[in-house]
């Protein structure tokens, strides 16, 4: 068992997002550059290692909704802001749950809202685990327009995965934009499909949102559900 | 363990279980069998040994060699019996008899299961219809006689399966197998499919689910199946509520029927909505296995159904094309001058069955499936047409649809397409649906 696992099972928890995002990279899946900031003093020079403006947020087993509880903010465009934002969120956070064990505050560069699309993983009873598509906001919520396919998928089913969605226009282009990068949603969906086969204590995955560019694309936000 | 599943489907002799009085599941069975003209060893197994149908009967089967066993007893009988016949050496059982997990009574499907694997038993069953193989005439079942022909269905509810039936009788569509497996306490659907996968009677393969056995395992069989025959499944329960427990946003949109879908589709099986359908592509398989290509052509004689075919077609993401420069120069040399060249061909009042010939055997190099729509006008023999659309088959090797449009009128051409294995359908828009499934059977299964 891999040993971010391995430590999260112990402790009967599901992953934080470091930890998700730690696993993701070392499947190649991009994502953001982070940090984990365990006190308002490890703020300063954190401009050196993540560039401004950032996005802050709450890392605690006990806070799943981050920004219901106050625990996320973004756009943040210097450390004399940093410390009040991270001020800011260990008390919001303290005062919507006030068992809530916080390991610290993850940072990353902030990047400007892009199409956004959501890859996840449930088991189910009859077919084990099995991977979903679509593209994210109200694609998802309202117009459920999603894709599934039974763990492992070949290049072949990431393909279809992507293209049998109607927001498949939108990821081409639509009225003159680019197309986004269809390659390496393939690319994240096999990716996504080998870390499930190679880790089965994981029962369900959101990674929601996912930004694509018009050249690659990255994981904002990550939740893996022991 | 005996490999005795193809053992359910050839065996030399069958021993029914069951009362033996006329219009009791038993003596039905027996009459289906006899009347079928099974050729091997019937045994009425009863009380009293006596006759029926011309039969004996036996109350003592232990000196019995028993190849099947067909079993239709009040269910709290069964285990007693399983066991006499696991002595007896015997390896295939039908458990028709209900009463099993079907009603909750999961304790006493558990206990047949355990004699059954203590013996080596292989049961179709319980709360089934039974089965059935036209190639030797084996009827075991209370349901109507299938006619012979190159579907397998395979069914989980019994009922569904005899009304199946009968609609097929109707049709004039027979099968090679038929399955009635109930509540599949030992041989299950993935079970059937790797059989059917072999046997050279079926072609296509259709089968009834409400739910599977086990995903994985069928979906394991489904792989090698999908290259050698189609397999089309009708999947019931629709909107059935999830009831798993989920804490993640995918698990909430994850609704069973759509994993089913995303199944199917990932492992290459055909879904159809309802019978009809089912029928439909059963009947367009059974003839073209293959379809290469999305380029169809129609030609007609009547406009407005045409035009509602080549919609249905494109709404179906195939293609209506037109034909080449050099075809449009030949047919220019072939047809009257006001007809047009365009694909749909419409010819008119000029269609005559001459000109239906010329232009199927010209044009078919251009495409990949042809559509024939015929609506007869008052001087016009549907059965002449039939037999011209019959030799544009002999002479082209691309699959002909052909909807002969309608009632009593062409009802002797449809008969004659028949003849020429040329399958016609009540309206193109059902040709199209069911070129579509192959054509995309093809490209999923069989690219070239």
């Amino acid at each position: 068992m891999h040993r971010i696992l391995q430590k999260a099972k112990e402790e009967k928890r599901s992953l934080l997002e470091i930890e998700a995002k730690e696993l993701l990279r070392e499947y190649g899946i991009p994502v953001p550059n982070y940090k984990l900031v365990r006190s308002k003093d490890q703020i300063r020079g954190l401009s050196e290692e993540i560039p401004f403006p950032i996005v802050m947020k709450i890392v605690s087993p006990q806070i799943i909704h981050k920004s219901e509880s106050g625990g996320v903010k973004i756009n943040i465009k210097d450390e004399q802001e940093a410390r009040l934002a991270y001020q800011e969120i260990i008390e919001n956070v303290k005062r919507y749950n006030h068992h809530a064990r916080v390991a610290g505050v993850i940072v990353y560069s902030f990047i400007p809202k892009q199409t956004e699309v959501i890859i996840g993983m449930m088991k189910d009873p009859h077919f084990g685990p099995v991977i979903m598509f679509g593209l994210g906001g109200i694609y998802v919520e309202v117009l459920k327009d999603i894709s599934f396919r039974i763990i492992p998928i070949k290049e072949k089913d990431a393909r279809e995965m992507i293209t049998e969605i109607k927001g498949f226009e939108i990821l081409k282009g639509i009225r003159g934009e680019p197309s986004r990068d269809i390659q390496i949603l393939e690319d994240i969906l096999i990716k996504v499909s080998h870390l499930v086969e190679e880790n089965p204590e994981i029962k369900e995955l959101d990674l929601n949102p996912i930004f694509v560019f018009e050249k690659g694309a990255q994981v904002i936000d990550a939740r893996m559900i022991l | 363990m005996k490999d005795s599943i193809p053992n359910f489907f050839n065996p030399k002799t069958v021993a029914i279980f069951g009362s033996m009085k006329e219009g009791k599941t038993g003596y039905e069975i027996v009459r289906n069998m006899l009347e079928g003209g099974f050729k091997g060893g019937i045994y009425p197994i009863s009380q009293t040994n006596g006759k029926i149908l011309g039969l004996k009967t036996f109350s003592d089967f232990k000196n019995l060699s028993i190849d099947l066993a067909i079993i239709a007893i009040p269910g709290s009988f069964i285990p007693v019996l399983l066991e006499d016949l696991g002595k007896q050496n015997v390896s295939s059982v039908v458990i028709i008899s209900a009463g099993f997990s079907e009603v909750g009574n999961l304790k006493e499907e558990e206990e047949l299961l355990t004699i059954a694997r203590k013996y080596q038993i292989r049961i179709i069953g319980p709360n089934c219809a039974g089965i059935m193989n036209t190639s030797n005439n084996l009827f075991a079942s209370i349901e109507v006689r299938a006619l012979p022909g190159n579907t397998a269905f395979i069914t989980q509810s019994g009922a569904l399966g005899g009304a199946v039936l009968m609609m097929a009788e109707e049709l004039g569509f027979g099968f090679s197998k038929f399955v009635s497996y109930g509540n599949r306490c030992d041989v299950d659907e993935a079970d059937l499919i790797d059989y059917l996968r072999d046997d050279s009677e079926t072609r296509v393969i259709a089968i009834y689910i409400e739910a599977l056995a086990e995903g994985k395992k069928f979906l394991s069989k489904i792989k090698t199946t999908v290259s050698k025959k189609p397999i089309i499944a009708i999947k019931a329960g629709k909107f059935k509520a999830g009831k798993r427990a989920t804490s993640s946003h995918t698990g909430s949109l994850a609704g069973e029927d759509r994993i089913y879908e995303a199944a199917f589709r990932q492992f290459g099986i055909l879904r159809v909505e309802d019978i009809e359908e089912m029928f439909d592509l059963c009947r367009g398989l059974e003839y073209y296995p293959r379809i290469n290509g999305k380029r169809i052509a129609i030609i007609t004689n009547a406009g407005g159904p045409a035009v509602m075919t080549t919609d249905k077609l494109e709404e179906l993401g195939l293609e209506v094309p037109e034909p080449s420069g050099s075809l449009i120069k030949t047919l220019k040399g072939l047809l009257p001058p006001n007809v047009s060249l365009k694909n749909p061909f419409d010819l008119l009042a000029y269609g005559s069955a001459d000109t239906f010939t010329q232009v199927g055997e010209t044009i078919a190099p251009e495409y990949d499936a042809l559509i024939i729509i015929f609506v007869p006008t008052a001087s016009m023999d549907s059965v002449k047409i039939a037999q011209a659309v019959g030799e544009i088959k002999k002479k082209i090797n691309k699959p002909i649809f052909t909807s002969f449009m309608a009632g009593r009128l062409v009802k002797k051409g449809i008969e004659e397409l028949k003849k020429y294995g040329i399958p016609n359908y009540s309206t193109g828009e059902r040709c199209a649906r069911v070129i579509q499934k192959i054509v995309w059977h093809t490209l999923k299964n069989n690219p070239k």
